[in-house]
């Protein structure tokens, strides 16, 4: 790969930024062992695949894809980064660098909905991209949001704070899924709604966080595995409960859908240790994308990331 | 007693550690000191089997991860948590049930707030409040004083002598050189690498005058 020095090549501040980004992308992808090239390729791959799915899977694919591409715009505003962003740049230079950011993320969204036949929706999203570029979309309170989970700190109590949103989200989109008496919708929604909770084990800790227990790995693992089985049906329970009153014929479907939405976080947070303290390299991602499209291969993907995670987590949980 | 045999710490071929023995024994107060970047933030966690190392390390008291609280220099605290959940991680992983955590508030610190928003003297005091908690035999501190408001810096002060009582093993460093002066018992005086080897009260001043150095010719440099 052509490397260059950008240190000694006077460029643009814009064009700076968005070489370093691209350096870093670069180097994420290398330590997943992965070349970026084929990176992106699987990332576009991704990007196809998902925005297909839901055009023939869900029932309202033109507004339900809009939202998810507004929503990733949303985050990418968090407004730590528009600070560091802020206090880095001059205004212009701000400015330009939002604009690309949220172009080259809404133009994917922009094409597929063009694709698909959707220009008023593609121009809405088109105009919200522009519109977070000028107003960046942030909540920060100080209200400290009360969870069931205070207990048993810290990746339910976490995530169910901070991915709040997309949990309401949820919940409504499920009020129109019974409304419209589409049964294989709501349980599509209460598989979100698990997917949502098991990404509360993406987020990598630092290692104090795991050398303060005075357990060895295998009883720290079996504590997290309850700590799911206890929890993971909570941020989930008014989908449940709505589904199975209005669709109680299903119930079955529905014990099919908790066993997958507990084996998703399970999976997830056994990747995560196996791997720890790294990012899960690009061969477990494959190996996680393929158990959530097709959950039965947990079976086997379960107890050997248990196994790897235990093996893993004896350097710092030594006795 | 906590003792090191011939422990060596090095990052690819840049040795930071080199042959260290020394000891550390319950009911005394140590000090490391050394320049910025001598290797004091390496050896404990070295000693805390953070970092992989030659040498040994070894314990009468247990095993280190099981009986130690390690209070970093810069105490990271994940977002959406707050104080009150940050105390109840701290006691669920020493399997220790806290049911008033008001009591144990000995900082008075907004608990039910999220710990990120905490400025950075409150973080210390959270963080030396979680160690406090478990219980522990060995306390590892480093730059407790830092960041801290005068009253949390006597408080903390207090707190070191009352742990001192309670025969801990406490293990401490500080650029406030006083404030080593006032505690500890020993100090290690880390320079080149290595720790030649323990310097009683009465010798303090002599680490104090070589820390010290030369300082820097001002009026030479242009800002």
């Amino acid at each position: 790969m052509l490397i260059i020095n950008y240190c000694q090549i006077k460029l643009s501040t814009l064009k700076t930024y968005l070489f370093i980004q691209y350096k870093r992308f670069c180097r994420i992808s290398f330590e997943k062992r992965v070349h970026p090239l084929f990176s992106l390729i699987f990332l576009i791959f991704l990007f196809v695949s998902l925005s297909s799915l839901i055009f023939t899977k869900v029932k309202y694919p033109a507004f339900s894809y809009s939202f998810i591409g507004i929503v990733l715009m949303i985050f990418l505003s968090n407004s730590k980064r528009i600070t560091f962003l802020k206090h880095s740049f001059s205004s212009k230079e701000f400015y330009k660098i939002r604009l690309v950011e949220n172009g080259v993320l809404a133009i994917p969204f922009i094409s597929f909905l063009l694709y698909k036949g959707q220009p008023l929706l593609s121009l809405f999203v088109a105009t919200i991209a522009l519109t977070l570029v000028i107003i960046p979309f942030s909540i920060k309170s100080s209200l400290t949001i009360p969870t069931p989970f205070g207990k048993y700190p810290f990746e339910f109590s976490r995530g169910f704070r901070r991915l709040l949103i997309l949990i309401i989200v949820t919940y409504i989109l499920t009020f129109f899924a019974i409304r419209a008496n589409n049964f294989n919708l709501s349980v599509f929604i209460l598989l979100i709604s698990f997917l949502i909770t098991s990404s509360y084990y993406t987020f990598i800790e630092p290692v104090y966080y795991i050398w303060i227990h005075n357990q060895n790995s295998t009883r720290f693992i079996r504590k997290k595995i309850t700590h799911i089985i206890a929890f993971t049906l909570i941020p989930s329970l008014p989908i449940l409960i709505s589904i199975f009153a209005f669709f109680p014929s299903y119930y079955w479907i529905l014990i099919l859908g908790i066993l997958i939405g507990l084996s998703y976080t399970l999976l997830l947070m056994l990747v995560k240790y196996a791997n720890y303290p790294y990012d899960v390299p690009f061969k477990n991602s494959v190996i996680i994308f393929i158990c959530i499209i097709f959950p039965p291969f947990n079976i086997i993907s379960i107890p050997y990331f248990y196994y790897s995670s235990i093996q893993n987590l004896n350097k710092i949980l030594y006795d | 007693m906590i003792k090191t045999t011939s422990l060596t710490k090095s990052f690819g071929k840049n040795i930071v550690l080199e042959n260290i023995n020394i000891s550390f024994e319950p009911g005394k107060v140590y000090g490391i000191v050394g320049k910025n970047g001598a290797g004091k933030t390496t050896l404990f966690n070295c000693l805390l089997r953070l970092e992989n190392h030659s040498g040994s390390i070894e314990s009468t008291l247990g095993t280190i991860k099981n009986i130690t609280g390690y209070l970093p220099t810069d105490p990271y605290f994940l977002s959406h948590i707050t104080g009150k959940e940050y105390l109840k991680l701290m006691s669920n992983a020493r399997n220790i049930n806290i049911n008033n955590f008001k009591e144990r508030n000995i900082f008075n610190l907004p608990l039910n707030q999220y710990a990120e928003t905490y400025s950075t003297g409150m973080k210390k005091k959270l963080a030396l409040t979680g160690i406090l908690i478990q219980k522990n035999d060995v306390f590892i501190l480093d730059e407790p004083f830092n960041g801290v408001d005068i009253e949390s810096n006597i408080l903390i002060n207090q707190i070191i002598k009352r742990l001192k009582e309670l025969n801990k093993t406490i293990i401490l460093s500080s650029h406030i050189f006083s404030t080593l002066k006032d505690n500890c018992d020993i100090l290690y005086y880390l320079e080149n690498n290595s720790i030649a080897e323990g310097i009683k009260k009465d010798d303090f001043h002599i680490v104090e005058e070589r820390l010290q150095g030369k300082g820097l010719k001002l009026n030479e440099l242009d800002f």
